[in-house]
């Protein structure tokens, strides 16, 4: 029976703003949040503050709250699998610098190559561009309840 | 990249397992493992999977559960109840669009019983 893949991703938050990256040597992987493989045993609230900490190299994260959770198809990427997702808002409770490079050592697909990221904020909701795969997926629910806060 | 064109042609299946509360989502997580570990038969049709369950009411009571709820997450889904005349089998038919099956394996796979 088809193995379901677990996955976290991170809507990681700022001053009213969301960290998103690119690829700098895979621009067509377009623009993405931080995410990542749940280790086998490990609990998706454990792996989303792992994988956005290698992700981003920022250490100050909190976790603010589960928004949701999906299985998805990534057939329309060429990949015979499913991803079970589960999604978090993040909080960052430091001073960000504006953009950055993080080298990811520890990539999900296995490989053994450092992967380059090109982190930067982006104001919420106007200014999140569009992201690759449907990692905005969850974003409306993080809008409807960080709305009732005064900062996020 | 992901054109917009084949966005649309080839749009995801994504089932928001959100789409219910969470006692609704805990109910519906029974109510599958219930229902599928009763499968006697599966088929597979073009579009998708037969499911063979015990003709009893309960069962069928427990199936119309099942689709009530999985059509919320899963919106992509077909479904079809069938009883056969004179007492005969239930049967249970999930259905989609091209492409569909694996994701019926995903996520029906691990409740059922039969080898």
């Amino acid at each position: 029976m088809r193995k379901v893949i677990n996955k976290v991703f991170a809507y990681v938050t700022h001053a009213g703003r969301l960290l998103v990256f690119s690829h700098p040597d895979h621009p067509e992987a377009g623009i993405q949040v931080p995410a990542g493989t749940v280790k086998e045993g490990e609990q998706p609230e454990t792996a989303v503050l792992r994988e956005a900490f290698e992700e981003t190299g920022l250490d100050n994260l909190e976790l603010v709250a589960f928004l949701g959770e999906q299985r998805r198809s990534m057939a329309d990427f060429g990949l015979d699998q499913i991803h079970h997702r589960y999604f978090y808002h993040l909080r960052y409770n430091g001073r960000p610098p504006e953009s950055w490079r993080h080298y990811e050592t520890e990539p999900s697909d296995g490989g053994s190559e450092p992967i380059a990221f090109d982190f930067f904020w982006v104001r919420l909701p106007e200014g999140v561009p569009a992201l690759i795969a449907d990692h905005n997926a969850m974003l409306p629910r993080l809008l409807d309840y960080s709305g009732r806060l005064p900062a996020f | 990249m992901t054109t917009e064109l084949n966005t649309e042609i080839n749009s995801p299946f994504v089932c928001d397992m959100t789409a219910l509360g969470p006692a609704q989502r805990e109910q519906h997580i029974v109510t599958s493992g219930q229902l599928f570990q009763a499968v006697q038969e599966v088929r597979e049709l073009p579009d998708g999977y037969a499911f063979r369950l015990p003709n009893d009411s309960a069962t069928l009571l427990k199936a119309a559960e099942f689709v009530a709820g999985e059509r919320l997450c899963c919106p992509f889904f077909g479904f079809v109840l069938e009883l056969e005349p004179e007492g005969g089998p239930l049967w249970l038919r999930l259905t989609g669009r091209d492409g569909v099956k694996p994701f019926i394996q995903a996520e029906i796979g691990d409740h059922l019983s039969l080898s």
